[in-house]
């Protein structure tokens, strides 16, 4: 069971080159910890690459000197937390959604806010799927594993 | 001379030799017009000429020894060729060869001449070329041979005939002095021939100059017919409107009069600076003049005494040009010696060069009536006044008292709205509050969620009993804690979520819910009963949470019973709709109703009946939202009934 905390360490500390299946922005570690946890109970080894704010964020997908899109960083899904310290989850999700490199990768937002300006906001931005964080850990665990399955396997992607 | 005729040729375009036309189409005319003019002239000519040759053979018979030959010549060659041209003058085609055809028979009787005086002896040999000069004659002259033909003709007959003369037999001098008059004679009927022609040619392009002109002129008659007829028809329409207009013009003047007649008013015109008077009839009428005075020089003494001077001030201002126009109310007298109110309007309507006005017209109407009303109203404004100001300075004093009162309720109105920003800002403050509950507080209560589970999931052999039994209680908790988090912030967001009206089933409404509910306990013995419910106007979701926490509160409430009741009524009072849900539950006392609908409020324990007190304070919140009013009655282990009223509201 200890190999769950030595998976997430060993992914915070990734190589910026290698590739990533999924980009979770979430600021909580409980939160972060839970949804690797997910995963893995589901069985499912995709990379995950975790950053803590709206800024490391775009840091990651965009080179920080020449403003490039990093190709190799080109996340297959990404899940993003609305309340974020810095950028905000809506305020990065505006930023990928504007910019033609990056407005096919697929974004969901996983948050506790159900409020309807949120939720109103993030579909007029072009939000790809909205979950609000279930409370019942069962049911959180089967939500965001099946979401993932959809993301990566279902979903039929852009060929790039 | 040949000056002359080359600019005749020019002018009538006629070549002067063969007197051709130069245009070939004047010339096709020409000659088809001389053909037919020709045509019955040359058959009599040349039925004489036949006649002539015969009685010719007379000639020959006294004059000629063998007369034979020359007969035979005259009635077997020459006779029967006219002949023939003569009977060809009847077939169709004649008009083609013509001309050929004479040409040639003229050269067969000069030949035929010739050869008679080749034969002859004296004295025919010596006078018979006569006969050849009447056959050229006869070919200028009657029979229309044209001159190119003639010429054509003289020069191959002439000399021939000479030399014949001169070889027939030894010459001598009458013979020469019979050549010469011979030639001479053929040389002056050819000119002769030339001029006939010319003329005939000339009268030809004269008719068809005229001929031209002629249709022309019927072109202009035949446009100057149209045009007279299009003239025609627009004066025709013109003297219809003419007469429309003349109409109008008179059912107008009766209107003006009968207008003038129903309302008393008089129509005139006044002329400076002689002030001279002209009006119509019914001036005499309004004033009960005599009835033939239309003309009347002004007279000042007319008008009464108090308004004069104002009058003639008026008069005096639009003589001197300061004003156009006159609106003056004033007394005049009528014949009968009675003062008579009247009105009167007027515009000056013509000014000489200098701008000075010359005349003016206008209307005045009998205002006498009304005027009388207008003093006698004015005596009772008069007396209403003072009545008034006497009143007033009473009304001062009480309105001094009533400034006072406004503007302490300025001081209030001040302070409530202070207040109500307040108000304001606190709910903003509130708002933010509970977005921050809903992420702030879920975050936490996620995280005691996860690890309890995953202390579970990972765990769960190393745990003791009670360590299992501590586990599953921390899930409960945080289970039931989230769903009170989800309440209370579905509390706060209605006061702030926007009304969505729609039309609504309530019958339908209540229904489906109770079936919802009912679905969830299928062990439950439920009596539900409806009546019947109307359809209202209002936010279907909002109620949809009213009748869910009635119904699943009337099913909580009646769980310890064996057959549970819930009948739904419905009644229409004051503008209200009024539903109630009532159930045969434990109830409640009413002593503790006024906490019935707080949020947090309970009257049972939670190990009785589980719950948060959220749901009815939430009930509460939506029915104010539609301006309606909530209320139960209950009395313990004796059912509850739920009261909600709608106000009636219109489609807007």
């Amino acid at each position: 069971m200890q190999s769950i905390f030595i998976c997430v360490k060993h992914e915070e500390d990734i190589e910026m080159n290698e590739k990533t299946d999924i980009l979770l922005v979430e600021d909580n570690h409980s939160d972060a910890f839970l949804f690797i946890r997910a995963l893995r109970k589901k069985s499912i080894t995709e990379v995950v690459h975790t950053v803590r704010d709206g800024v490391e964020a775009i840091d990651f997908l965009f080179d920080k000197k020449s403003g490039n899109f990093n190709v190799h960083h080109k996340p297959k899904v990404i899940f993003l937390d609305l309340k974020l310290p810095k950028l905000n989850g809506l305020e990065v999700l505006e930023i990928i959604k504007k910019d033609h490199r990056t407005n096919t990768i697929p974004v969901v937002i996983l948050t506790s806010s159900s409020e309807d300006s949120d939720i109103n906001r993030a579909y007029e931005l072009g939000v790809n799927s909205y979950l609000v964080k279930p409370v019942d850990m069962n049911f959180y665990t089967q939500t965001i594993s099946e979401l993932t399955h959809y993301w990566l396997k279902m979903n039929r992607s852009l060929n790039t | 001379m040949a000056k002359r005729l080359r600019d005749i040729g020019k002018t009538r375009r006629l070549n002067p030799f063969t007197l051709n036309f130069s245009s070939p189409e004047i010339e096709m005319e020409f000659r088809e017009d001389y053909f037919s003019t020709s045509l019955a002239y040359l058959r009599i000519s040349f039925l004489f000429g036949i006649v002539f040759y015969a009685v010719f053979a007379l000639l020959d018979f006294k004059v000629v020894t063998n007369y034979l030959p020359f007969w035979f010549i005259r009635f077997s060659i020459i006779i029967p060729v006219i002949l023939i041209v003569l009977l060809l003058s009847y077939t169709r085609n004649f008009h083609r060869y013509w001309q050929q055809a004479i040409a040639t028979s003229i050269l067969i009787s000069g030949f035929g001449i010739i050869l008679m005086i080749y034969w002859a002896d004296f004295p025919a040999d010596r006078t018979y070329h006569f006969g050849l000069s009447l056959v050229l004659i006869y070919g200028y002259v009657l029979i229309k041979l044209r001159f190119i033909y003639n010429v054509a003709c003289n020069v191959i007959l002439t000399p021939t005939c000479i030399i014949m003369m001169h070889n027939s037999s030894l010459p001598s001098k009458l013979t020469f002095t019979n050549s010469f008059f011979f030639l001479t004679i053929n040389l002056t009927v050819m000119i002769g021939g030339y001029f006939i022609e010319f003329y005939i040619r000339q009268e030809y392009y004269n008719r068809h100059l005229l001929k031209l002109e002629r249709a022309k002129i019927e072109k202009y008659n035949r446009n100057l017919e149209r045009v007279v007829l299009d003239r025609t028809r627009e004066l025709k329409q013109k003297v219809t409107v003419l007469s429309d207009t003349k109409e109008a013009l008179h059912d107008s003047e009766q209107l003006l009069k009968r207008a003038f007649d129903a309302t008393n008013s008089a129509i005139w015109s006044l002329r400076f600076p002689e002030l001279q008077f002209q009006f119509r009839e019914v001036f005499n009428k309004l004033l009960h003049f005599e009835k033939k005075t239309a003309y009347q020089n002004f007279s000042y003494d007319l008008v009464h005494d108090e308004d004069r001077k104002d009058f003639i001030c008026e008069i005096t201002h639009i003589m001197q040009g300061k004003s156009n126009t006159v609106d003056f109310e004033y007394r005049l007298q009528n014949a009968a010696g009675n003062w008579l109110w009247v009105h009167s309007w007027g515009k000056v309507a013509d000014f000489d060069s200098e701008g000075k006005p010359l005349r003016m017209v206008g209307t005045t109407v009998d205002i006498n009536n009304r005027k009388l009303t207008e003093l006698e109203l004015e005596e009772i404004r008069k007396n209403l006044k003072e009545s008034v100001e006497n009143r007033t300075a009473s009304l001062m004093e009480s309105q001094r008292a009533l400034v006072f009162l406004m503007e302490d309720m300025e001081t209030t109105s001040q302070k409530l709205e202070s207040v109500n920003q307040l108000l304001e800002s606190v709910n903003k403050e509130l708002e933010s509050f509970s977005y921050s509950v809903s992420h702030d507080l879920k975050a936490p209560l996620r995280a005691i969620n996860g690890f309890a589970a995953a202390l579970k999931e990972d765990y769960f052999d190393l745990l003791g009993d009670d360590g299992r039994d501590f586990i599953n209680r921390i899930e409960t908790n945080a289970t039931k804690m989230g769903t009170l988090i989800n309440d209370l912030l579905e509390f706060s967001r209605l006061g702030r979520k926007q009304m969505n009206l729609c039309e609504t089933d309530m019958g339908a409404l209540f229904q489906k819910i109770f079936n919802e509910l009912k679905y969830e306990i299928p062990y439950r013995d439920i009596f539900f009963h409806i009546n019947s419910l109307p359809v209202l106007y209002a936010d279907e979701n909002l109620l949809r949470q009213v009748i869910v926490n009635l119904l699943s509160n009337a099913i909580k409430f009646t769980s310890t019973r064996d057959k549970a009741i819930i009948r739904i009524t419905y009644q229409f009072v004051d503008k209200e709709h009024i539903f109630s849900v009532k159930d045969n539950g434990v109830g409640f006392d009413m002593a503790y109703s006024n906490k019935l609908f707080g949020v947090f409020q309970r009257l049972h324990s939670a190990e009785e009946f589980e719950g948060y007190g959220v749901g009815l304070s939430l009930v509460k919140r939506i029915i104010t939202r539609h301006k309606g009013r909530i209320w139960a009655e209950a009395e313990p282990d004796k059912g509850a009934t739920f009261h909600f009223s709608l106000p009636e509201r219109k489609k807007d």
